[in-house]
């Protein structure tokens, strides 16, 4: 009996086109997943079908399998409850359990089948033209079977189990579904918390699926192993494999004892209900009322808003969406209350407002999902419940039925939004956090930035998609094909541009607190309101095509003559959807034709392209900066720079010059340039690529030097989708010397990493910097090869009311044509490295007691650490001057600036920029958090000392010095001032910092005395490697190699590579092997 | 007040033609719609009431072009749906209300007056605050009717409504029904020819989708007088008889097979002369129906 069972159900669910729709979905779902996860692995050797990509993938699952088994599982058991076929087969001889035992093993078959096309689907990548031959390795027959084993093969039996107990227990299917919908969440709020959770072991356990602990483990693989390794199964794999096989395997235990016909056939009964209802009484006669009967556009205004809440009422009333209600708040709140963003900015932070609302971005896929099934159901509700055969022959317009339901809607996505705003307000408040920003809860939840107005645009597009189908699943299914295909094509890469990702608009996970949305926020506007105008054509269109009645033929429900739209209406969705065209085409004029937006292939061709051009350039003996006086007028609301140059040239090369090669930045506009007074014209202009070639009317001579004179404009034009624009900014504006026309060639614009190089017909590179043995290298500092050490002066003025501020010592102020500029100047010669910024800033400030004066720029809402940071920077004043001598400056600006510049922190002569994210809001109660600002302050201000005393040769193992040592020196500073148990948080992180990396190597991971800038390397095991030296040498004695070592090579530039030989001269002879692996390997 | 049903036809998309050219007049009182499961029934109610369109022709009510103008049709309209569901989280009251809103009663007063009054009168008042997926079947089918009587409709189109009612509730039913029917024109749908004959003044017979007879039900029933015979036979005696005869209905009664057939003259052979009722007539309709080759939609 249980084969015919199985046999039947089995028959049944293959008869049954969606799940071959399914099983096709999920080949498509394991090719953009590979891809996804290949594209994430950024290794030139890296298989686009390596097996680590395969488990990863396969553990995961994915949201089509989960929507697919949320499905499918339910209906194998419900289908007979809900079409009443269950009073007819549960007659038949066969026993209850043998029923439902047959139906689980049913269930389970076809989700393993269903699965089973997923890891297959690895097969195919091959040939699906994604990238090269070269980039496969042999279809990996092995390792998807082993995937699918140690993953699949337990994860559908433990969704299947519990899914299918819901739905015994609860006898609904939405018990079913909900208990697909807690799983995920559990494994998203495993995965979400995963990177900083304090016992990792709870986050693997937590997540039913195994996925977490798959990619950390995947992650730290090597190149080699991540291709064709079968994944190593721990410990935790098998702990996890218990706990969830135990869960489910208890919750079926109890769902067969549960389970008789009799039970899951019998309709729950309510107290008092109405068995007593029936009435022998004749229907009284009551004479018929006459009322008055009011039609017309005022009274159906009416009935919409009354409609309105009775369907409103209706959507909110079952259980099922309070559940649902209750679950996202909770899940909101546990976020916002435990989840940080420590593990990526190190510390964790206050619960400030927008780190609150942050929690939408994560999450938000779901809500769009729940709100799409919900907007389905609303629709659907008449048919579904059979209704409509009494309520399409009332005489109300279609549009009043149509937009009440959108109505209700709204008033649901409302009800969803306020499960981020009370949970953010209650975790703020239980940690006793008041500093709270309506405005920014307003923007975020409500607004277009993701929130409310993006929410009903989904509706809108359910609402369109389930009246052209005419059917609640496959609008449901569609709704939410089209949202993930967005969001995982969007994650991915694949839709790159946000006028193909309805409804989103640009920037809602680039908010800064110091800018806002910035030109994101330009350009979100107005793509709300894009985004409006088609979700608006979709809602018309949809009461259009909407089927009032029985269903009528395609060409009935789409023809133009039908009068359930008006002509207005018609000619409305025409007038929509000719806005929606026009802004696309304004958005693109604004973006793309503006220059602000390229692909990332094109990007990448373009700096291919700029290599190729003009490569030779690098070997021509160009002028180097020997000094610069610089005035700039900053307009932050215009975005827009003007500023003069005067920069003095030196020919130190060993040959005369008769062209000048310069670069410009993206935007940089040269007005002019004179040489020594002459006034230069370009003898070409590649505006493409922004390079110039002057032939000079007098050529420089070996050791001559010339003075350039210039004005340029940098200005941001239009809108920007992608790239934040960040030397101009509304408010935090911080522009660097790249601003400043670059003479030579510019190689900060190759292509760096090896796939990319390969794929647009560039060499692949040995190393990223130059040899250690190169000498013309060696002979330039990594700082600024294109300058020798010169004194800087910057005169700064901002329009508004921002204060303005940039490296160097601060001397006062100048008057130039009526207007203040603040000037900054260079004590001593340095490298061409420094910056200017402009903000609405507060400032702090202190003296130290060696006399260095301490000014702190941030943001007026960021003052909780203030005391800290002056503190900090005292503590590392002191822990220099006790180990390598006298801090190099007289005044220190440390300014906040928005998260999105290319690095977190920034040190040039006499200030440091740190990013709005690091210090300035972290919880500075907590001691590990304020160990933190003390370290990264202690770290910047070595670097100081480093960039100041040290000429880093720009050869391999640069970056050992100018990064790694001062990182080994804090962590020292963080041992002598907090003890080991705090340093030992630090090392760990490190060291999983640079597994991760290097398990993710774009190229070849050098050994250290030749690192070459990769930026896990240096910052993470240099930096462990260095303290390790450091404390076995002992501090003293190291620091004190250092300086030696400084003092007698004075006349040179600093090499890693020579100062990793002095130490070994130092280093304890028994250590001398330990030293060699650390720094001379690359261990496994 | 008259309905005018005028060449109207309509094929599904499965081939089936459910109306071909049915043209009917239908004034105040009851009209009874006869025929078999498949003949086409719910399709004329359902383009009646505005659900459904037709390929052909026309209806009329009160100069209201029922194709062109369904939302004043609907204002006029009371449905009563073969099959219809509730939403299962809302009160009998609460529907009802929400109904009547829909059906442009404005004022909130009247409104609960009407509600508390067609609850009344279908026996629901007590219950009118339990949810209807509480509801047993009859009460949802009296839940029906009260729906449809909500804002005094001139025009009430109840299809196959006692389906699934007890016979003392369908007798009830049909009280009011006739009650209503004095003032407005009620089209009842049906296949128990009981039903029509107790209570409609004018009815139609319908088969695969051609109205096979209309008028007065006495009339009809009175066409076959003198022409049907009937005659208790053994049960393994039908074939033979129906090669013989034109055997239009066979039924038992206390164990034993009753023949009725239809012949021009007395038959002999046992036979005896009947009489006839509307029964027989409708019986004798599809008879000739089914003789002409047509082939029934079961």
């Amino acid at each position: 009996m249980l084969g015919k069972i199985i046999g039947f159900e089995l028959r049944y669910r293959y008869s049954k086109p969606m799940t071959w729709i399914f099983m096709a979905m999920m080949v498509f779902q394991a090719i953009w997943y590979a891809k996804g996860t290949y594209d994430y692995y950024v290794n030139d050797a890296t298989h686009l079908n390596a097996a680590g990509i395969i488990y990863q993938s396969l553990a995961g699952g994915g949201m089509l399998m989960i929507i697919a088994i949320a499905v499918i599982t339910g209906t194998a058991l419900f289908k007979n409850r809900e079409f009443g076929t269950a009073e007819t087969f549960y007659s038949y001889p066969v026993k209850d359990r043998t029923w439902v035992a047959g139906k689980f093993i049913a269930a389970y078959v076809v989700n393993l089948s269903i699965c089973l096309m997923f890891a297959l689907g690895f097969s195919l990548l091959q040939y699906t033209g994604l990238a090269g031959p070269e980039k496969f390795g042999p279809v990996p027959w092995g390792h998807i079977f082993y995937g699918f084993l140690i993953f699949s093969v337990p994860n559908m039996f433990i969704i299947t189990m519990i899914t299918l107990s819901m739905v015994i227990f609860f006898r609904s299917m939405a018990s079913g579904y909900l208990a697909v919908f807690l799983l995920t969440m559990l494994f998203m709020i495993a995965e979400g918390t995963r990177e900083n959770a304090a016992t990792i072991t709870t986050n693997y356990l937590l997540d039913p699926f195994g996925y977490c602990f798959t990619k950390d483990a995947i992650e730290l693989l090597p190149v080699t192993m991540k291709n064709s390794a079968y994944f190593r199964l721990t410990g935790i794999y098998f702990a996890n494999r218990a706990l969830w096989i135990g869960i489910a395997t208890v919750v079926t235990f109890f769902a067969f004892r549960t389970f008789s016909f009799k039970y899951f056939i019998a309709r729950p009964v309510k107290k008092g209900g109405l068995s007593a209802a029936r009435d022998d009484r004749p229907y009284s006669g009551n004479p018929v009322l006459t009322p008055e009967k009011r039609f017309g556009l005022f009274e159906y205004v009416k009935k919409l808003f009354r409609l309105s809440v009775l369907e409103f009422k209706n959507t909110v009333r079952p259980v099922g969406f309070r559940i649902v209600f209750a679950l996202l708040t909770l899940m909101f709140f546990g976020y916002n209350y435990l989840w940080n963003a420590e593990y990526y900015i190190q510390t964790d932070i206050l619960p400030i407002t927008s780190a609150m609302t942050f929690t939408r971005l994560p999450n938000g896929v779901y809500m769009l999902i729940l709100l799409a099934i919900f907007a389905g159901e609303l629709l659907f509700k008449e048919r579904s419940s059979q209704v409509w055969h009494i309520t399409d022959t009332l005489p109300v317009p279609t549009w009043v039925t149509w937009l009440s339901k959108y109505l209700a809607m709204g008033a649901v996505a409302f009800l969803f939004s306020l499960t981020l705003l009370i949970p953010g307000l209650v975790a703020q408040v239980l940690q006793g956090y008041f500093d709270i920003e309506w405005s920014v809860y307003f923007n975020d939840i409500f607004s277009y930035h993701f929130g409310w107005l993006n929410y009903l645009m989904v509706i809108a597009l359910a609402f369109f998609l389930g009246a052209v189908t005419v059917n609640r699943f496959t609008g449901h299914i569609l709704t939410v094909a089209i949202i993930f295909f967005i969001v995982v094509f969007s994650d991915m890469g694949v839709i790159e541009q946000v006028r193909f990702m309805f409804p989103f608009t640009p920037g809602i996970d680039d908010y800064s607190e110091m800018n806002g949305y910035g030109v994101y926020g330009d350009a979100a506007g107005w793509y709300a309101v894009l985004w409006g105008t088609l979700a608006l054509a979709l809602l018309l269109a949809g009461l259009w095509f909407w089927n009032r009645g029985c269903i009528q033929s395609a060409a009935k429900r789409f023809s133009l003559k039908k009068t359930q739209l008006n002509v207005a209406g018609k000619i409305g969705i025409v007038v929509l959807l000719g806005a929606f065209f026009s802004l696309q085409h304004y958005v693109v004029a604004n973006d793309h034709k503006l220059g602000n937006f390229k692909t990332d292939n094109q990007k990448q061709a373009e700096d291919a392209e700029y290599e190729k051009l003009f490569k030779y350039i690098e070997n021509e003996n160009q002028p180097l900066v020997c000094g610069l006086d610089m005035s700039i007028d900053l307009q932050p609301l215009q975005r827009r720079a003007d500023y003069r140059f005067t920069m003095n040239a030196v020919n130190g090369g060993i040959g005369t010059i008769d062209t000048l090669y310069l670069s410009l930045k993206d935007f940089v506009h040269l007005h002019r340039l004179q040489l020594d007074g002459t006034v230069l014209q370009p003898a070409w202009h590649n505006e493409k690529h922004g390079q110039l070639a002057f032939a000079l009317p007098q050529p420089i001579t070996v050791g001559d030097t010339v003075t350039l004179n210039g004005t340029c404009t940098l200005q941001y034009v239009g809108f920007s989708t992608k790239d934040p624009q960040r030397a101009l900014v509304y408010n935090g504006s911080f522009l660097e010397e790249d601003i400043i026309p670059r003479i030579g060639y510019d190689d900060d614009r190759e292509l760096s990493e090896n796939r990319h190089r390969g794929s647009h017909g560039l060499a692949k590179l040995q190393s990223r910097m130059n040899p250690v043995d190169d000498s013309a290298a060696r002979c330039k500092e990594a700082l600024s090869p294109g300058a020798v050490r010169h004194k800087t002066t910057i005169r700064v003025h901002c329009s508004g009311d921002q204060t303005a501020y940039a490296s160097g010592a601060f001397k006062g102020t100048e008057t130039i044509q009526g207007r203040e500029y603040a000037v900054y100047e260079t004590k001593f010669p340095a490298a061409m490295k420094w910056f200017v910024g402009a903000g609405r800033y507060h400032t702090h400030r202190a003296g130290f007691v060696n006399g260095t004066q301490l000014r702190l720029f941030y943001d007026e809402r960021h003052a909780y650490n203030l005391e800290h940071v002056e503190a900090a920077a005292n503590d590392g004043i002191r822990f220099i001057e006790k180990y390598l001598g006298a801090y190099p400056y007289s005044q220190l600006s440390i300014a906040e600036i928005p998260f999105y510049n290319d690095d977190d922190f920034y040190t040039a002569p006499d200030a440091i920029a740190i990013s709005e994210k690091h210090c300035w809001t972290a919880d500075g109660k907590r001691e590990k958090d304020l160990t933190y600002i003390y370290y990264v302050i202690c770290r910047e201000m070595v670097a100081h000392w480093v960039e100041q005393n040290m000429q880093v040769a720009d050869v391999q193992g640069a970056d050992m010095l100018l990064v790694a040592l001062p990182e080994a020196c804090a962590l020292y500073y963080v041992k002598e001032k907090f003890g080991d148990d705090i340093l030992q948080i630090y090392l760990d992180k490190k060291r999983k910092r640079y597994g991760k990396g290097r398990g993710n190597e774009s190229n070849t991971e050098p050994p250290l005395r030749y690192a070459d800038g990769a930026g896990y390397l240096e910052v993470n095991k240099g930096a462990l490697e260095l303290l390790d030296v450091l404390q076995t040498m002992d501090v003293v004695q190291f620091t004190g190699c250092l300086t030696s070592w400084l003092r007698e090579s004075a006349q040179k530039k600093a090499v890693f590579n020579d100062f990793y030989a002095e130490l070994s001269k130092h280093y304890p002879a028994d250590g001398k092997a330990s030293l060699v692996e650390a720094f001379e390997t690359v261990g496994e | 007040m008259i309905l005018e049903i005028r060449n109207l036809s309509k094929k599904y998309g499965n081939g089936v033609q459910a109306l071909k050219n049915v043209s009917l007049d239908i004034g105040k009182g009851m009209f009874g719609l006869l025929g078999q499961n498949g003949a086409g029934k719910s399709t004329l109610m359902r383009t009646i009431a505005t659900l459904q369109d037709a390929d052909q022709g026309s209806i009329t009510f009160n100069g209201i072009d029922v194709q062109k103008q369904p939302h004043e049709l609907r204002k006029e309209l009371g449905y009563l749906p073969q099959e219809f569901g509730v939403y299962p989280s809302v009160t009998a009251e609460e529907m009802l209300t929400h109904i009547a809103d829909m059906k442009g009663i404005a004022s909130k007063n009247e409104r609960r007056e009407l509600v508390d009054g067609v609850l009344a009168r279908t026996n629901l008042y007590d219950v009118r605050r339990k949810r209807l997926s509480t509801y047993s079947g009859g009460m949802k089918q009296r839940f029906g009717i009260a729906q449809a009587l909500i804002g005094d409709p001139s025009l009430i189109v109840v299809d196959e409504p006692t389906a699934g009612l007890d016979p003392m509730e369908r007798n009830r039913f049909y009280n009011l029904l006739s009650e209503i029917g004095e003032n407005t024109v009620v089209i009842l749908s049906t296949h128990i020819v009981e039903d029509v004959s107790t209570l409609c003044n004018q009815m139609a017979v319908i088969g695969q989708g051609e109205v096979l007879i209309s008028g007065n039900p006495a009339q009809i029933e009175k066409q076959l007088q003198g022409k049907i015979f009937e005659k208790e036979i053994a049960k393994h005696e039908i074939y033979v008889y129906k090669n013989e005869y034109s055997v239009i209905s066979q039924n038992f009664h206390l164990g034993r097979m009753h023949i009725t057939v239809f012949c021009e003259t007395d038959p002999g052979n046992g036979f005896t002369a009947k009489a006839t009722s509307l029964e027989d007539t409708y019986f004798h309709l599809l008879f000739n129906q089914k003789k002409g080759g047509a082939v029934y939609a079961w």
